[in-house]
């Protein structure tokens, strides 16, 4: 707890405030009894006598105009203690609230790509805010409220003993009965709470889904049926939302007519006492007035007892956020010194959900190779050039970086020095050029240049309203699918990394241009070494080495000329490539270097 | 309330994270808002008038008790009579219980009405949005949209529920106790509310600045949500590219803006409730003062001020409670706020007043005449465009990079309207066809087809529980979809993660095509092709199921893949936005222009020179 003055502050203001609040009903006890007695020292023993004693005032008047001061004047001293309080408790709560949110934040960023599977944003959302609101209110409430409430009460109870004993007792234990089954029937209602905030969140995430996906809706018409769906969900919540409330009001209710029933009680015994003379009316009145305070006091706790019940709820749904990373360095993490570039995949399998989606797969790439990996879709190879960032871990086996498990070396240093290029672009809303630094330090003008020049995203910069300071994403300017492409190479380019991984990345441009890319990069990166996920055969013969995947495997690996001579897989694919980009014959034939193979 | 509706301009730099709807300028008074909420309060009528009818009677009874302690005390008390005391002991307890149920039940009934309210104006607000045309969620963010739905409503639900109860019990129980008191001892009531005025002007002084910081509070919520939703949706590359760092400063400066006015919307607060707790003591301070010299004077009893102090604390304290009620009340206000100008915004993708019905065709034919569009004013992505495609033609549109060709698509099926000229299918504008007839009559395939959270069950059905399983594995088979989807785990029944990130484009592709395949059979199809390139077994899959799919039809492909052009009966180049070139595959290669330079290199997306 870092903010111990404003903490003792608030609680020592606290009780301050609690203690001249309780005066206050004292006070007008003694006001009545000085007009019932007619202004003569009342019979019974007060403290405060001697502090009337020591201002010395006789006559009838006098008497009330000090008694009213000294009511006034306490009341300022607790209106100077709240403010007091509320701004200490204010700070404490306040910060804590900043720094709650900002470590779920932190933390939300570290951790892995499984963790986001699982978890629609939608929800997330829910549980960063409205979640973590519910959970803070109660940490405001508990500051501000319990404490002085509680201490209040105590000093209520002290002051009602020295008056009277028995009616005192008698109150203490019709509040206590009271209390105690408030309590008893509020445990069990923090799983109700927690499920209305599951609905929540997932009524969230249909809205998230629905509207990112509006133009599927709207082009099949759907709307109705989306909106049939968003009323079911709806309606669920509504009738979790009241399940909940019907037994937690009552709840809350109850401090109320309890304290009334003690009220009650209090006027029954009490008149007794004042007839039998053990009472005064001003010590009648002032019981009365005491529970009146008391009742509030309670009404306040039982508020608290309550938000304490949704709290658990709420603290439930946010705990997962803060769970620690499970791909993180370890302590004794390596750095990556001279990093060459050397890939082993050793062993590695990685299986999900009892599916086994690599199964088994060794393979070495040497430092500066171009390599690529061909298969169908889903046969892993985005899975495993995941590994090599650590995007997930392996199940069995190791992925080895110039020989060390990259589970040993420095994450953010690994991170560094691998660049991805992914299938589909993420764009912040930011500018071009931010896109493209993505924040990293330290880059100069001249290789941002470069980068901009070979990705060809020089090209684009003309049809831009701002040239790089053009506002992109979400909110800004719609880039085509094959600029975005472009701005992903760039970005890739730009961290100057040892070992580059492009994912499909040069589908957006023709063969040659993508030639040309290829050969620039490797000219930039120079021993650097490069994993191409590509489909496109003009794209892959050029490559060092081909590597052909199929259900999680390495089924085939080879140069061009050895794949096509083996008449396996690659050979197959090949020819299914040319039959599709091949023409017939009444078609004229394309003057173009690379020659493809003509259909008989 | 003034309507005046400014049309939504685009001006990216302004609109950051902010909505469209935000900027619109529209003045939402309390009134129109208290309106509104009336409106959907209205069908509970009977329930309301039930709840205030309990709360009067919980009012008027309550107000007996100081009246028991007062008849207590100057009777039985005074006179020293025990017996005389019993049955006012008999009248308080039953009151209490009696009391008890009442609220209980006004409180059930109240919340009840409360919340069904809400579900119809989150039902009619997310009806709303869904309404709106292409524009408007092209320039809102998707998390703005959560936060109104979510956050905004929640606002309310304190309002609705336990706000109102509030209100409106220490309303009706303020008017009896003033009426009570005036008829028990004037003097003393006048006494007693001689701190009212003063109480009153202090609130409406802070209300006013509550609502203020409140009004920017919520603003404030609605971009930071839709900054965390971005973040959060783009985390792997945030990690992958160790740009946390900036992810971390944009948060801190938005995290200490909400810090900022959250406090001083606390402040405000504060300040409040102490004036009122100052005023309580004072008020309390003057009835004792001159309830003390009322008696002494014999204008007033002993019972009279005992009753006065229960009854004047009464008084004060359903306005210390309203005080608790005002930052809540102001925050629902300021969300309310922001709902209603949400609902204010129009699509201006308008019906047209008497929609035509096209006859029915099994084919049809598109027209674009002399047609001129931009997205944003003074700027065109489309310059007199004019083409017609008879049915059945299938149709590719090649050309250069950018908007302009998947513009086509967005008109055609009228996400956006034209600048100039007409879209037309069947010799008909496409603003006088009815909103939902389109959609039968057009179908868009997008480059990137999104996938909902669901299985794949839900995503080819897309909400429509009329589709049997035999129609859709049938439009599977015939899109040569449901070879990779019988593969998957559970096949059909696969769970698709958030925005399908576990199918590949090539997947999602042919999972569109079904989709066309089950709900439009016949209409036009508009496919822009996926740009990146998909593993050749996919490829052909996708080229035989594209076949299946297109037999017959007219269509328009934006084609990035050679093997489509083989296939298509005529092709389209466009360059600029304007059509430069129109003919056959063989016509175009033949003229040595700009079609036969992308022939030539085996690629049809020209980079821009």
């Amino acid at each position: 707890m870092r903010y111990r003055t404003a903490a003792y502050g608030s609680l020592i203001t606290g009780f301050i405030g609690g203690l001249t609040a309780a005066l206050e009903p004292y006070i007008i006890g003694l006001i009545i009894d000085h007009v019932r007695y007619g202004f003569t020292p009342a019979p019974q023993p007060h403290p405060i006598n001697l502090l009337y004693d020591f201002i010395r005032v006789q006559s009838a008047p006098g008497m009330i105009v000090r008694d009213i001061a000294m009511l006034i004047g306490f009341g300022i001293i607790t209106v100077i203690a709240f403010i007091f309080q509320r701004s200490y408790s204010g700070t404490v709560s306040y910060s804590a609230l900043f720094d709650m949110r900002r470590d779920l934040f932190n933390n939300l960023l570290t951790l892995e790509q499984d963790f986001y599977h699982r978890h629609a944003t939608g929800d997330l959302i829910s549980r960063m805010y409205a979640d973590l609101e519910t959970a803070w209110r109660l940490l405001v409430m508990g500051f501000t409220r319990f404490g002085s409430a509680l201490f209040s009460l105590i000093v209520t109870f002290v002051l009602l003993a020295i008056v009277n004993v028995p009616l005192t007792l008698l109150v203490f234990i019709v509040l206590s009965v009271s209390t105690a089954f408030q309590m008893r029937a509020g445990k069990n209602l923090a799983p109700y709470y927690e499920k209305v905030q599951d609905q929540a969140g997932d009524l969230a995430s249909l809205v998230q889904d629905a509207f990112t996906g509006v133009q599927t809706i709207k082009t099949f018409g759907r709307e109705s049926g989306i909106n049939r769906r968003y009323a079911e969900e709806n309606a669920e919540y509504r009738r979790r939302w009241l399940y909940f409330k019907r037994r937690n009001e009552p709840v809350g209710m109850l401090p109320n007519m309890i304290s009334q029933l003690a009220a009650g009680i209090v006027v029954l015994f009490g008149g007794v006492l004042a007839l039998s003379g053990q009472l005064t009316l001003g010590n009648f009145t002032q019981f009365l007035l005491y529970l009146g305070m008391i009742s509030n006091v309670l009404l306040q706790l039982g508020t608290i007892y309550q938000r304490y019940q949704q709290t658990k709820g709420a603290l439930v749904r946010i705990t997962p956020l803060l769970q620690p990373a499970a791909i993180t360095s370890l302590p004794d993490a390596k750095p990556m010194t001279n990093p060459r570039g050397d890939i082993t995949f050793d062993h590695v399998t990685v299986e999900t959900d009892g599916v086994r989606l690599i199964d088994d797969v060794s393979l070495h790439i040497p430092p500066g190779q171009v390599t690529a990996l061909v298969g169908a879709t889903g046969c892993g190879k985005t899975l495993l050039v995941n590994l090599l960032a650590r995007v997930l871990d392996v199940t069995d086996g190791r992925v080895l970086i110039d020989g060390a498990d990259v589970r040993t070396l420095r994450l953010e240093e690994l991170r560094q020095h691998i660049a991805y290029v992914p299938q589909s672009t993420f764009l912040f809303s930011s500018t071009l050029a931010e896109n493209v630094k993505m924040g990293k330090p330290g880059i100069s003008d001249d290789d941002f240049m470069k980068a901009v020049n070979i990705s060809r995203l020089s090209n684009d910069l003309a049809q831009l309203p701002h040239g790089m300071d053009t506002l992109v994403g979400e909110k800004g300017v719609m880039l085509s699918g094959g600029q975005k492409q472009r701005v992903a190479i760039a970005r890739s380019i730009v961290r100057n990394p040892v070992i580059l991984i492009l994912d499909d990345a040069l589908s957006s441009v023709d063969t040659r241009t993508a030639g040309d890319i290829l050969s620039d990069l490797r000219t930039v990166l120079r021993s650097r070494t490069s994993l191409i996920i590509a489909h496109r055969i003009a794209t892959v013969k050029d490559a060092d080495h081909i590597v052909v995947m199929a259900e999680g495997r390495i089924v085939e690996q080879g140069t061009h000329t050895q794949l096509i001579a083996n008449n396996g897989f690659y050979a197959r694919m090949v020819e299914r490539e040319l039959k599709q980009e091949d023409y017939s014959e009444s078609q004229p034939q394309p003057q173009q270097e690379d020659v493809n193979v003509r259909e008989a | 309330m003034s309507a005046k509706r400014e049309p939504l301009s685009l001006k990216p730099e302004a609109l950051r994270l902010e909505s469209a709807a935000d900027t619109i300028n529209v003045k939402i008074s309390d009134r129109y808002l208290t309106r509104m909420l009336g409106r959907f309060l209205r069908p509970y009528w009977l329930q309301i008038l039930i709840v205030f009818a309990m709360l009067i009677a919980v009012a008027g009874l309550s107000l007996w008790m100081p009246l028991l302690i007062q008849r207590a005390v100057d009777d039985p008390i005074r006179r020293g009579d025990i017996a005389g005391l019993i049955p006012y002991g008999v009248a308080y307890f039953s009151l209490i219980f009696i009391i008890f149920i009442i609220r209980f039940a006004h409180t059930y009934l109240l919340q009840t009405v409360g919340q069904n309210a809400l579900v119809n104006l989150r039902q009619e607000l997310f009806e709303h949005i869904m309404r709106q045309d292409m524009r408007f969620f092209n320039t809102t963010p998707v998390g703005q949209l959560v936060s109104r739905l979510s956050n905004d409503i929640d606002a309310l639900t304190e309002l609705l529920s336990t706000s109102i109860v509030v209100l409106a019990s220490n309303v009706v129980q303020l008017i009896g106790i003033v009426v009570v008191m005036m008829a028990l001892n004037w003097r003393l009531a006048l006494l007693s509310l001689s701190v009212l005025p003063i109480m009153i002007a202090v609130t409406v002084y802070f209300r006013k600045r509550i609502r203020a910081a409140s009004t920017r509070f919520h603003k404030l919520v609605g971009e930071y949500l839709s900054y965390i939703n971005e973040q959060f949706n783009g985390v792997v590359i945030v990690q992958l590219f160790g740009r946390q760092q900036v992810s971390r400063d944009g948060f801190e400066h938005l995290n200490e803006q909400y810090n900022d006015i959250h406090s001083r919307f606390r402040d405000y607060y504060t300040g409040y409730a102490s004036w009122l707790q100052i005023l309580t003591t004072i008020g309390l301070a003057i009835v004792l003062y001159g309830g003390g010299q009322g008696v002494l004077a014999e204008w007033a009893t002993l019972g009279m001020l005992i009753a006065f102090l229960e009854y004047t604390r009464r008084t004060f304290e359903p306005i210390n409670q309203l005080s608790e009620q005002i930052a809540q009340i102001q925050t629902a206000f300021s969300a309310g706020e922001r709902i209603a100008k949400m609902l204010h915004v129009e699509p201006e993708i308008v019906e047209a007043a008497q929609p035509v019905k096209l006859g029915e065709r099994e084919r049809h034919n598109i027209t674009f005449d002399h047609v001129d569009f931009g997205y944003e004013t003074g700027h065109l992505v489309l310059r007199d465009l004019d083409f017609y495609v008879p049915e059945g033609q299938r149709v590719a549109v090649v050309g250069a990079t950018g908007a302009g060709k998947t513009s086509l698509a967005g008109l055609l099926a009228r996400f956006y309207d034209v600048t100039e000229g007409q879209v037309m299918i069947d010799g008909v504008d496409v603003r006088e066809i009815g909103l939902a007839d389109l959609r039968h009559y057009v179908t868009v395939v997008p480059q990137n087809p999104y996938c909902f959270n669901g299985t794949v069950a839900e995503n080819l059905r897309l909400f429509d529980p009329t589709i049997s399983d035999e129609q859709m594995i049938a439009a599977a088979k015939m899109a040569c979809a449901d070879r990779f989807i019988e593969r998957l785990p559970g096949s059909y029944n696969f769970e698709l993660l958030p925005g399908g990130a576990n199918l590949s484009q090539g997947q999602k592709q042919l999972l569109a095509l079904a989709r066309a395949l089950i709900h439009n059979p016949n209409s036009i199809l508009v496919l822009d092709e996926a740009t990146s390139s998909i593993d050749t077994e996919t490829e052909a899959m996708i080229q035989e199921g594209l076949e299946r799919v297109l037999k017959g039809r007219t269509s328009l492909v934006i084609a990035h893949r050679l093997s489509t052009i083989r296939e298509v009966d005529r092709i389209l180049v466009m360059k600029n936005g304007q059509l430069i070139e129109d003919g056959s595959h063989a016509e175009l290669l033949a003229l040595d222009g700009l079609y036969a330079q992308l022939y030539h290199r085996q690629f049809l997306e020209l980079e821009s020179a």
